[in-house]
């Protein structure tokens, strides 16, 4: 340990001695060592099976394991660092941390690469496993070794989007949402757009991620023409990710000053400014233009209202908003139709080019996007409270039960409306346009409201059971990440966003894993079996939820 | 108004609340003493319905703590040692939400939320951000909130700390109100001169123990030390006036304490003028003469053993 020390400064050093001494990361080193064990047992093919099958196992299993490794990063890295610098806002040591002798760089990369670290960590700790894999053939020493380099970039990546976020909002769960979707829209767009604009592969696997890891482990389906991995196709891609890496640890240093005098910032600006960052630092106005994004705050003289007769005061709490000036309302409106506009033009470019893909993925972002943000958002509602004592006041008064749960959940539904609306504007313009069909919308009409209404309660009972909203956030995405999983395999459709959109895109092909074929009328009885399952989920954990509430909120019943 | 039985609290091994039995009548103001970890919080906490007693009873206005948690709840005002505030909320929605959740009917809530601003000094910050708020001033919005619909019980937990002396004098002034409303409030403080001209009854606890409970006039009757006289002199003058005071015969001892001379007279002495006859016919010049005081601060010193659990 002294060696690093010495190298990466006292705060990777204090970081990675206090990390390694929770719990915490003890269990998720030996859940996640688990659940590869059991993939690799579950793809372990039958003693005496004849030798092809063996390697075409030994092929899939490799597949399989790379990919819940590389969701477990994608998930994780931002996961383990959105709380960094918030933490020390909240406990109001940041101050403190910068007037040490340290320079701002280093308290960002040193909070950086000691939760990345861990990650590493969790990685290596895979790697018996994966080298198990080894001995059934399929798959190389070289392919696994590049294969945990893109892992160990994407890490580094993922967690610098996270203590980017950490600097520039006030909570740790605002700072993951931030950087989920963040994350989630990087890998997205930039696959819709080298696949749109059907670029060759050398620049898809430098622009698109997702490509990169995919070219790693199936190099055909990115480029037909290659025998083996070519450094040239698979090194752009992690060089890429390194130096993005490097820009949001960058543009995390330069917010930081401002973070630790605990005002206000917006993220928009100050994302134009990191985006423009090595531009604005070469014309001297970095400072200016951070001067900029992050503003005086302003000081109102409206009282503002309570919750309006007799409606839910909780309810009222999930919505109100502060700043209902009018330029603000149409702002958020030009946002919101600027967002439906590059959607609908996404899928026009789509339809212009024939590619049914894009629809798909267009409407799995839409999707995974409620998904994500609901569930995060429901996750925290109740653990925030606990974190602030707001709580203990609140079980203080007489609100019942079902006030209480009720109101955070429609509270919660009406917050988000806007995305669960956006799928439905997209499919509803494009069964007018003639690319998809009716039932299209019919099945995003069933299926998002239920996924919507689904994650948030499942992430309200959460919140309701943990003690921190970071650790609600985590547990909620993993166990969204659980029942994607597990959807492929039971045709519970309306738990994943990916057969969401397939189900409503393109139903006449029926997906390859659905033997089911061609009749809409079996999507359609899966569809309404799935949305059974799942709306009888959401009602057993809505009854828990309030049943059980003045014990989850701590006060006698 | 309050009783508890036998009431206990452990966490693991460790006993916050031992055996506390109080007795707490409409109108009393109570003062809960004690050192740090002595149990108070966790015994407002209990009455409040926000933790199970581990054994024992506990009852607020004829409502038991345990299964009729909320009928206790509608009618107590229960005010935390530190509570959160939220973000972006403004102190006058802050008021209208909490109105809200204790059901005040829609109409009457603007005049309550006003009533309690005015009652606190805070309207003039209805419209400041409660995040924004200063130490005291989210003290005093805490009292304002629990004074909203009008408890029939206030349980204050070290309302005073954070409050600037003035803040402090006002908050008393307040409390005196609240008392001639006939309230019933149990209060816990570390600051005790504020608590003895407010309250009347007092609760001193040890370790989760009472050590004392009664009238708080009894309290300071009973350790009150009846031979004890004080004087005060010049400073030149202390060491011949303790000599001469010695030198009496009913005069057990006589001690320099602080700036005062301190006599410890016989028991049988019920005219302790003679000390201060002795020394003005020696012409010793006499600036102070009185029976030895007792506040609750020394009663506070002298029940308990400074034992921190
Ligand atoms: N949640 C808890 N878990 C374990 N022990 C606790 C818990 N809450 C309180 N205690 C212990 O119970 C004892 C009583 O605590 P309490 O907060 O009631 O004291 P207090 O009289 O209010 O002290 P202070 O004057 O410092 O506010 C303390 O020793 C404390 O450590
Ligand atoms: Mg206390």
């Amino acid at each position: 340990m002294i060696a690093p020390a010495l190298v990466i400064g006292p705060i990777f050093y204090r970081e990675v001695l206090v990390g390694a001494r929770r719990p915490r990361t003890l269990m998720i080193q030996t859940g996640f060592v688990l659940a590869l064990i059991i993939a690799v047992l579950v793809a372990w093919p039958p003693a005496g099976a004849a030798p092809n099958v063996v390697l075409t196992a030994g092929r899939t299993a490799f597949s399989v394991l790379a990919w819940v490794a590389w969701a477990v990063v994608v998930l994780l890295a931002p996961a383990f660092t959105a709380g960094t610098i918030t933490a020390e806002k909240e406990r109001n040591t940041l101050g403190l941390l910068m007037m040490a002798e340290v320079n701002h760089f280093e308290i960002v990369a040193g909070k950086l690469l000691s939760r990345v670290f861990f990650l590493l960590v969790l990685l290596l700790l895979g790697t018996p496993v994966i080298f198990a894999l080894l001995s059934l053939g399929g798959v190389s020493y070289e392919e696994i070794l590049i294969c945990g380099l893109h892992l160990a970039v994407f890490a580094l990546y993922g967690g610098a989007v996270g203590v980017f976020f950490s600097t520039i909002m006030r909570a740790d769960t605002r700072a993951l949402i931030g950087s989920l979707v963040w994350i989630t829209s990087h890998l997205l767009v930039a696959d819709v757009l080298v696949r749109v604009l059907d670029l060759s592969p050398k620049i898809q696997v430098a622009v698109s991620p997702f490509r990169a890891y995919l070219y790693v482990l199936s190099p055909g389906s990115v480029s037909a023409t290659t025998v083996g991995l070519e450094p040239g196709l698979w090194l752009p891609g992690a060089l890429v990710l390194v130096g993005l890496a490097l820009l949001m640890t960058i543009a995390a240093t330069l917010a930081l000053p401002r973070a630790a005098l605990g005002g206000k910032m917006s993220p928009g600006l100050i994302l134009l400014v990191v985006t423009f960052a090595p531009l604005l630092r070469r014309l001297g106005l970095t400072r200016a233009a951070l001067a900029a994004a992050t503003g005086p705050e302003v000081v109102s003289t409206d009282p503002g209202r309570g919750p309006r007769g007799g409606g839910n005061p909780i309810y009222w709490y999930e919505v109100r908003r502060r700043g209902s000036r009018v330029w603000l309302i149409i702002l958020r409106l030009v946002i919101r139709f600027g967002v439906i506009g590059v959607a609908i033009a996404a899928g026009l470019g789509a339809s212009y080019y024939n590619a049914p893909e894009v629809h798909v993925l267009g409407v799995t972002f839409m999707v995974t996007l409620l998904q994500l943000v609901t569930t995060v958002i429901a996750a925290t509602s109740v653990a925030s409270e606990r974190e602030t004592q707001t709580l203990t006041i609140l079980a203080s008064t007489p609100v019942e039960a079902e006030t209480y749960v009720h109101g955070k959940i429609t509270g919660l539904v009406r917050k988000s409306l806007f995305l669960f609306a956006l799928p439905a504007i997209y499919v509803l313009f494009f069964s007018l346009w003639g690319d998809l069909r009716w039932h299209s919308a019919i099945s995003i009409a069933v299926a998002v409201p239920v996924l919507g209404i689904g994650s948030i309660v499942q992430g309200v009972f959460l919140s309701l059971i943990m003690a921190s909203s970071l650790r609600a956030s985590v547990v909620a995405l993993l166990v969204a990440f659980g029942e994607f999983v597990l959807s492929w395999c039971c045709c519970l459709m309306t738990f994943n966003p990916f057969l969401i959109a397939n189900f409503a895109v393109i139903p006449q092909d029926g997906p390859a894993f659905y033997a089911t074929g061609t009749e809409p009328i079996y999507l359609f009885i899966a569809l309404v079996f799935s949305a059974g399952v799942h709306i009888g989920c959401t009602l057993v954990l809505y009854s828990l939820a309030t049943q059980e509430f003045d014990r989850y909120v701590g006060r006698i019943p | 108004m309050i009783e508890t039985r036998g009431l206990t609290k452990t966490y693991g091994e460790m006993t916050a609340v031992d055996h506390l039995d109080l007795s707490i009548e409409k109108g009393d103001i109570f003062a809960f003493i004690g050192p740090n970890g002595a149990g108070k919080s966790t015994t407002m906490k209990i009455l409040a319905t926000l933790l199970r007693p581990t054994t024992g009873q506990a009852y607020v206005c004829g409502y038991s703590v345990i299964g009729q948690a909320r009928h206790i709840r509608r009618k107590v005002g229960y005010m935390p040692d530190f509570f959160g505030v939220y973000q972006d909320m403004t102190v006058n929605e802050y008021l209208e939400f909490f109105a809200a959740l204790y059901k005040i009917p829609p109409k009457e809530r603007r005049r309550m939320v006003g009533d309690v601003l005015d009652l606190t000094d805070l309207s003039y910050k209805k419209a400041a951000d409660v995040s924004s708020l200063s130490r005291g001033m989210q003290q005093r919005l805490g009292l304002a909130r629990v004074l909203l619909h009008d408890p029939e019980v206030l349980l204050l937990d070290e309302p005073a700390s954070g409050l600037d002396p003035r803040a402090r004098v006002e908050m008393r002034e307040l409390l005196k109100e609240l008392r001639n409303m006939g309230k019933t409030i149990v209060i816990s403080s570390h600051i005790l001169v504020e608590l003895a001209e407010l309250c009347n009854k007092v609760g001193i606890v040890e370790r989760g123990k009472l050590v004392y409970s009664g009238g708080i006039d009894e309290v300071l009757e009973k350790l009150r030390r009846p031979g004890i006289v004080q004087v005060r002199v010049p400073n030149d003058e202390r060491e011949r006036a303790r000599a001469l005071l010695e030198d009496i015969d009913v005069v057990k001892t006589a001690v320099l304490r602080d700036d005062l001379v301190e006599v410890e007279l016989d028991a049988e002495v019920t005219d302790p003028s003679i000390v201060a006859r002795v020394l003005l016919n020696a012409g010793v010049p006499l600036s102070l003469f009185r029976q030895e005081e007792v506040d609750l601060e020394d009663a506070f010193l002298r029940l308990t053993k400074g034992q921190v659990a």
